[in-house]
């Protein structure tokens, strides 16, 4: 391998530990049924979680949480749900990120409403509001003066049923053998299977607009 | 040879959808925009017919002549599938514009034509000042590339329909951007601020034989992915 080759070899293979070092989400079981008996009929204003807004443009500070079966539950008309719950700083509109995270062969089936300081439902963000964008399963809100907390839940109306998805690739590998360099191109093209469940991991950003110049 | 650096730009923008992450995602707020009831679509930058890409192959192992080599075998699969639409009678930029049409009808909206000629395949910069009678909206639509995507050779990676598109919605009276957005239906590649929609797998095809062997099929999974991501066009402004 000639000096002049090392600079192209140290580039590429930076650029492939970069891509192998994107860790792939933990592989957590679906949880399919809440057993709790304790499911209460309204959230608990009390166990909020803080957000941060930050300007569109800069780096986003997503508050995350994880429901599994420890997580507190509501008893709705439609059965039980695990849920948690945001602030939303004062000071809006904002545009509000909530994304479901895929975890392997789980992703929560995500509800979603704004709720006013008394808890009390203002808007509901409807289910097909959320999109996957990449892994992640998203609805983006333009939020209104009033609406001070996020709830976040699972849908026990989807719970169980599956996903599947296909995702394409491709990869570049470098062979350089004395004068000889050679970049080899190969795709993928893999599908993955998940279950919509009550457990997994919520996203939340809060992005206010950038000033006006 | 204009042709062949087309087909490489839609390569590398298909390979490298990621570079979409600095673009707008700017979500509709229906509640504040009650008067928004009859949009223009106008009329889509889009290419009349599909591109068959292969997204890895030995020739991109060879440098400048195993890219023209394989910029050449793409024409050929390019003209091959055009000349299949031809003779199904399908065209695909009418198919969208038609299932854009239907998705915004059943999210409620008033929907028209607005005739546009475009020297790009990007959304406008600039949009009619003060609107037109009876138009309170403008949809910009710009399809990037779409067409039949394999991500290497082998059966192990089947030609699947793909697309790749940007949307805004634009209120008439003052311009202002009332959502944005990008589309990726069967994206190659890591994706993050772009709608991501998988594909249909009903419709896979090992090889571009096979996706040709059954034009009926093969215009089926195209028009799939089409009305997928009108759809989706139709959830963003719901």
């Amino acid at each position: 391998m000639t000096l002049r080759l090392l600079p192209r070899v140290f580039s590429l293979s930076a650029a492939l530990l970069a891509s192998a070092c994107i860790t792939p989400p933990p592989d957590v079981p679906p949880l399919l049924q809440i057993t709790s008996a304790n499911c209460a009929a309204v959230p608990d204003l009390s166990t909020v979680v803080p957000t941060v807004a930050t300007i569109d443009g800069d780096d986003e500070k997503p508050a995350i949480v994880t429901l599994d079966a420890t997580s507190r539950c509501l008893a709705g008309t439609t059965g039980k749900s695990l849920y948690a719950i945001f602030s939303i700083p004062d000071g809006g509109p904002y545009t509000i990120n909530v994304s479901s995270v895929s975890l392997g062969s789980s992703i929560l089936a995500p509800k979603a409403e704004m709720l006013d300081a008394q808890g009390a439902v203002l808007h509901e963000l409807p289910t097909s509001s959320f999109l996957f964008r990449g892994t992640n399963l998203t609805s983006l809100y333009r939020s209104h003066a009033g609406e001070r907390y996020l709830l976040v839940e699972s849908d026990p109306a989807n719970v169980g049923k599956p996903l599947q998805r296909v995702k394409e690739n491709v990869q570049v590998n470098a062979v350089a053998t004395g004068y000889v360099y050679v970049e080899i191109h190969t795709g993928t093209d893999v599908a993955s299977t998940a279950t919509w469940s009550h457990n997994g991991q919520i996203s939340v950003s809060v992005v206010r607009d950038k000033p006006a110049k | 040879m204009n042709h062949f650096v087309q087909r490489a730009i839609a390569c590398l923008f298909l390979a490298g959808l990621a570079a979409c992450a600095g673009a707008p995602e700017i979500p509709f707020d229906r509640s504040s925009n009650a008067g928004i009831k009859n949009i223009a679509v106008i009329q889509p930058a889009m290419s009349p017919t599909p591109i068959i890409l292969l997204a890895s192959d030995i020739g991109q192992s060879f440098g400048l002549i195993g890219g023209l080599i394989d910029l050449s075998m793409q024409s050929n699969r390019d003209t091959k599938f055009a000349a299949l639409l031809s003779a199904q009678g399908v065209k695909p930029d009418a198919v969208f514009l038609q299932d854009v049409h239907t998705t915004l009808s059943a999210h409620g909206y008033n929907v028209v034509d607005m005739p546009q000629a475009r020297s790009g395949n990007d959304l406008l910069k600039v949009y009619p000042k003060g609107g037109q009678p009876g138009v309170d909206a403008y949809l910009d639509l710009a399809v990037f590339s779409y067409g039949y995507v394999a991500a290497g050779i082998g059966d192990s990676t089947p030609y699947r329909p793909f697309l790749t598109a940007r949307c805004r919605l634009v209120r008439a009276s003052d311009s202002a951007v009332l959502m944005e957005d990008t589309i990726a239906y069967n994206p190659v590649g890591p994706v993050q601020k772009a709608v991501t929609l998988s594909p249909d797998p009903n419709f896979s095809f090992k090889d571009f034989d096979t996706l040709t062997a059954d034009p009926g099929v093969a215009v089926q999974g195209l028009n799939t992915a089409l009305t997928a991501s009108a759809n989706s066009i139709g959830t963003l402004v719901q």
